[in-house]
């Protein structure tokens, strides 16, 4: 168990050196322009950029570059911004985190429920008109750009039929923190969450679909039955308990790509200052430190997440506890 | 002595939803500490015989008539279905490794059946599980019915789903190839529980395709084939004088347990008719090596002796 | 195996264009491919130019001829809006942009970059993961540890801050590699960068199927006749990655399109004057709320071709692959 653990944790430090290598090399190692020119910014003055050059080590080969910019990340997280008057990088994207992970937590939520209802329900009623419907909707949903939707929702509830009863309560686009209003937290959420959720809401009900038809034609879902289970029991109880796993492993997976970034469209169309928007404007401005911190930072965190869902995997499957694949 | 009748199977006819018909014929009797052996090829429709005692067909139309304890049970409302499911007949499946659900523990398995069917609280059914699990052999069952099914011998986990099957005093088990996933030695000791299981009372119906388990275990006999029973009668009497061509051919291809071995073993040529593709008359007449003019004509089961029943021709009076 | 490989390919494209689902999406594809090849029909039959500002312009509407750009509609709004859509067929059947440039031919001409793109770095993405995916399933060992490993790397970046990163970096300047230079307004630029974000998601299908083949008893018999690897990998094993290629083909493509259009949101993928549905998409933000056809009309033609890519996608999944390697 232990020995198991420690493998684990080393397989993980093994990959995130991985991801920081190749995210450095990807900002700072690719052909093309002087890295010390991105990093000062457009039309920085010559001095700013013999500055950086020293201070980064750019004059000094690849390696020493590398472990300089992870020390100033990681360890004294003191990179700085220098398109941005030399704002430090670290502390900017920490306190941007709540707002993603606030929009993150209600989107799941919404996925999580609705992909249940949707998936459970086309199930029970497959080949009807209901399933069919549903499914096709799931499709529909995945097929919508994130961010097109969002400009659509802005368009029918902040303009359109802003005045109408149904949307009288949609509150100007922005963020309002859980310390400061709970209600107005959930207000200022509700939409963006619900529109970022519609994607993941087609897919995962798909995929729940899919996993519980394929449950309900196992052996022990018949014996669920001969026991005298009624149908609520055998596909809420039985069905899904099987065909939950892969379900939890995507929802892990999805989950942390959000928290890390994946957002940053939704985040942008409905002006939420979070981690995501943080990068997009840095993009205008081609603030490379920043962008840099936020890509890695996304990178780490969604490695530690899939450990922890390797574990919580394991915790709802005994025969993965065990080392043992099927059987 | 004539013990009640606790199982009765009359005419049971079952077709799928496009009309092709599964089980044309089957009628058949279980009485209390009786152990019915339905024998036939895979593909001749016991398994769905057992299935739907259980009601466990849905999609399937069925006609005919299944007596439990004198009640209808053909018609019944899911509700009342569910009712006796597990509590009055209780089902073992052939592979006790794929029929628990592997995420949950074998005991907590056997919890819930009882809980299904009796107000109990949590406690008193781990109790009477443990009681089970140790009744039925299993060593050291409060630490078993902890375990999950993948941590079991296949032997104990048969036990395990036997247990579970008893968990609420059924009167009638059916058991489904109980024992073909199992090691020869393991399936003995699974025999003799059901052995003893018949003689505590209960009826057993007991489907299987080996003669040998039916001669072990059982009382009584049924052979289908096709979708019909072809013979019926106490298994000492078939053992001795089987009277269908096919229960003949069956117990032909047993291998003798003593004297020389035969070369080969007599098989029977042909393969059963697919059940959209049955012969108007007898089903088993383009196998059968007595086959006459008049097997054109279906031959009903009929009575041809004290307790025995034929459907074939030969023995039309 | 060459003649029955050909028969049964007809056979499936047969059987997805005779079911209804299949038919509606060829159709729906073969439509907006139309449309998108005739943009210059368009342009030349109604005399607009969808590439260069036209603020002065003029345009005949209910036989009169109108500016281009109107005083606001909305007294809320000051200054000049671009004209609206008229619904008649013939010039600005869709209204102008802010520089007075005719919608629907931008919509037309930014279709075709939009689909280019997708088709080609779907290609382009399909052939690297077939490559990765042949030489990790079928080399196995160390060669699959190390594959393996880095597309775990890559996936654990979230995709669109994956191709941000990738983008931020050669949008200013192209690619420089030696004697290669790819300007920054190359098209090849979106097409690499969006092909190889998703190569770790079409790679694990491919893999599995080639470790799946190399053990298939074919591919046994070819070894025992002491066939070479080159040969095996030709003649046995490429011709089986094809039902896998087939179907995630239009399934990656949607991703692609999908990809293409959050980057051109961000101004990150087709560059200036160039158009693609993306990048009109964000042409029209700024106008959301007085002319929301701008907007509207790219994100509806990317929603009809994902969608249509991905019922294609399902529908030969189930004719080829019901069992569903690929999800």
């Amino acid at each position: 168990m232990i020995r198991g653990f420690a493998s684990r944790t080393g397989q993980m430090l093994l990959v995130i050196f991985g991801i920081s290598v190749l995210v450095f090399a990807i900002f700072f190692a690719t052909p093309g322009a002087d890295p010390t020119a991105r990093i000062a910014g457009r039309g920085a003055s010559p001095q700013v950029v013999a500055r950086i050059r020293a201070e980064y080590g750019f004059d000094r080969p690849l390696p020493v570059q590398y472990l300089k910019m992870m020390e100033k990340l990681f360890i004294s997280r003191d990179l700085t911004s220098f398109v941005n008057h030399g704002q430090p990088v670290v502390p900017e994207v920490l306190q941007a985190a709540p707002v993603t992970l606030s929009l993150v937590l209600w989107a799941a939520f919404f996925w999580v429920s609705g992909s249940l209802v949707f998936g459970i329900a086309s199930a029970v009623l497959r080949d009807s008109w209901v399933d069919r419907l549903l499914m096709v909707l799931g499709l529909v949903g995945l097929s919508i750009p994130v961010f097109w939707l969002g400009e659509v929702v802005n368009l029918v509830t902040q303009s359109r039929w802003h005045d109408t009863l149904l949307f009288r309560w949609v509150p100007p686009l922005g963020y309002v923190p859980f310390s400061q209003s709970p209600f107005g937290w959930a207000k200022a959420l509700f939409l963006p969450s619900l529109t970022l959720a519609v994607a993941f809401i087609g897919l995962y009900a798909r995929v729940l679909r899919s996993e519980l038809l394929t449950a309900m034609g196992e052996d022990s879902i018949r014996t669920a039955r001969a026991k005298g289970a009624g149908p609520v029991r055998v596909w809420l109880w039985h069905g899904l308990r099987l065909s939950w796993l892969s379900y939890v492993s995507l929802f892990g997976l999805d989950f942390a790509q959000l928290l890390g970034g994946g957002a940053l469209l939704t985040e942008v169309v409905f002006a939420l200052p979070g981690v995501g928007r943080l990068t997009y404007q840095a993009l205008a401005t081609l603030d490379l430190p920043l962008i840099m911190a936020t890509v890695m930072y996304a990178a780490v965190f969604v490695v530690v997440a899939n450990a922890l869902v390797d574990g919580l995997y394991a915790l709802l499957d005994p025969r993965i506890r065990e080392g043992r694949h099927g059987g | 002595m004539e013990a009640e009748v606790l199982l009765k199977l009359h005419h049971l006819h079952l077709e799928l939803s496009n009309g092709t018909a599964l089980l044309e014929d089957v009628s058949l009797n279980v009485r209390r500490g009786d152990a019915l052996g339905v024998v036939g090829e895979s593909g001749s429709g016991k398994s769905l015989t057992a299935m739907s005692v259980m009601g466990l067909l849905p999609g399937l139309r069925a006609s005919g008539s299944i007596r439990f304890e004198g009640r209808e049970l053909l018609g019944l409302k899911d509700r009342e279905w569910r009712r006796l499911r597990g509590a009055g007949m209780a089902m073992i499946f052939q592979d006790p490794m794929t029929a628990f659900l592997p995420v949950r523990s074998i005991g907590a398995q056997i919890d819930e059946q009882i809980r299904l069917h009796e107000r109990v609280s949590r406690r008193e059914a781990r109790a009477r599980t443990v009681a089970l699990l140790g009744r039925m052999g299993v060593p050291d069952p409060e630490a078993a019915a902890k375990r999950y099914p993948h941590q079991l011998s296949g032997g104990l986990r048969q036990r395990a789903m036997i247990a579970m099957a008893l968990s609420c005093g059924p009167a009638l088990l059916i058991a489904d190839e109980p024992t073909t996933a199992l090691d020869v030695t393991v399936q003995a000791q699974i025999l003799t529980l059901l052995c003893e299981i018949r003689d505590s009372g209960a009826g057993v119906m007991l489907i299987t395709h080996d003669m040998g388990v039916v001669a072990q275990t059982c009382t009584h006999v049924a052979v289908v084939y096709s979708g019909l029973v072809v013979e019926q009668g106490p298994v000492a009497a078939v053992m001795a004088r089987p009277l269908h061509p096919y229960t003949q051919a069956l117990l032909e291809a047993i291998p003798p347990l003593d004297g020389p071995r035969p070369d080969a073993l007599p098989t029977i040529p042909g393969r059963p008719s697919a059940p959209d593709a049955r012969p108007e008359g007898c089903v088993f007449a383009p196998r059968c090596r007595f086959v006459r003019p008049d097997c054109a004509v279906r031959p009903a089961l009929r009575e041809v002796e004290e307790g025995r029943r034929v459907a074939c021709v030969l023995y039309d009076a | 195996m060459g003649a029955g490989v050909e028969g049964s390919y007809r056979r499936v494209v047969r059987a997805v264009l005779t079911r209804r689902d299949g038919a509606f999406a060829a159709l729906l594809l073969a439509f907006i491919l139309a449309a998108c090849l005739s943009a210059p029909l368009y342009a030349t039959l109604n005399g607009v130019d969808p590439f260069s500002s036209d603020i002065a312009g003029t345009t005949i509407r209910n036989g009169q001829r109108v500016d281009l750009m109107q005083p606001n509609d909305n007294p809320l709004h000051l200054g000049l809006s671009p004209i609206g859509p008229d619904w008649q067929p013939g010039p600005y059947v869709l209204g102008a942009d802010s520089q007075g440039r005719d919608v629907a031919a931008r919509v037309l001409y930014g279709g075709r970059n939009s689909l280019l793109i997708a088709a080609a770095s779907a290609t382009l993405c399909l052939c690297l993961a077939a490559c990765l995916g042949i030489c990790a399933g079928y080399f196995g060992g160390w060669i699959d540890l190390i594959l393996s490993r880095i597309l775990d790397m890559l996936w654990a970046i979230p995709v669109y801050l994956f191709a941000i990163s990738l983008s931020v970096v050669t949008v200013g300047h192209g690619i420089r590699l030696g004697f290669i230079t790819i300007g920054a307004d190359n098209l090849l630029i979106p097409v690499g960068i969006i092909a190889l974000v998703y190569v770790p998601y079409a790679a694990r299908p491919f893999r599995a199927r080639a470790l799946s083949l190399s053990q298939a008893g074919f591919v046994m018999a070819a070894r025992g006749m002491g066939a070479s690897d080159f040969r095996i990998l030709w003649r046995e094993i490429l011709p089986g990655l094809m039902p896998t290629m087939a179907v995630l083909a239009p399934l990656v493509m949607a991703l692609c399109m999908l990809a293409e259009s959050a980057l051109s949101f961000l101004s990150l993928g087709v560059q200036a004057p160039a158009a693609s549905w993306g990048t009109i998409i964000q042409d029209g933000e700024g106008l959301l709320y007085t002319r929301p056809v701008v907007a509207i009309a790219p994100g509806v033609a990317i929603v009809l071709t994902v969608l249509a890519l991905n019922v294609l996608g399902n529908a030969l999944r189930d004719q080829i692959d019901p069992k569903g390697v690929a999800r």
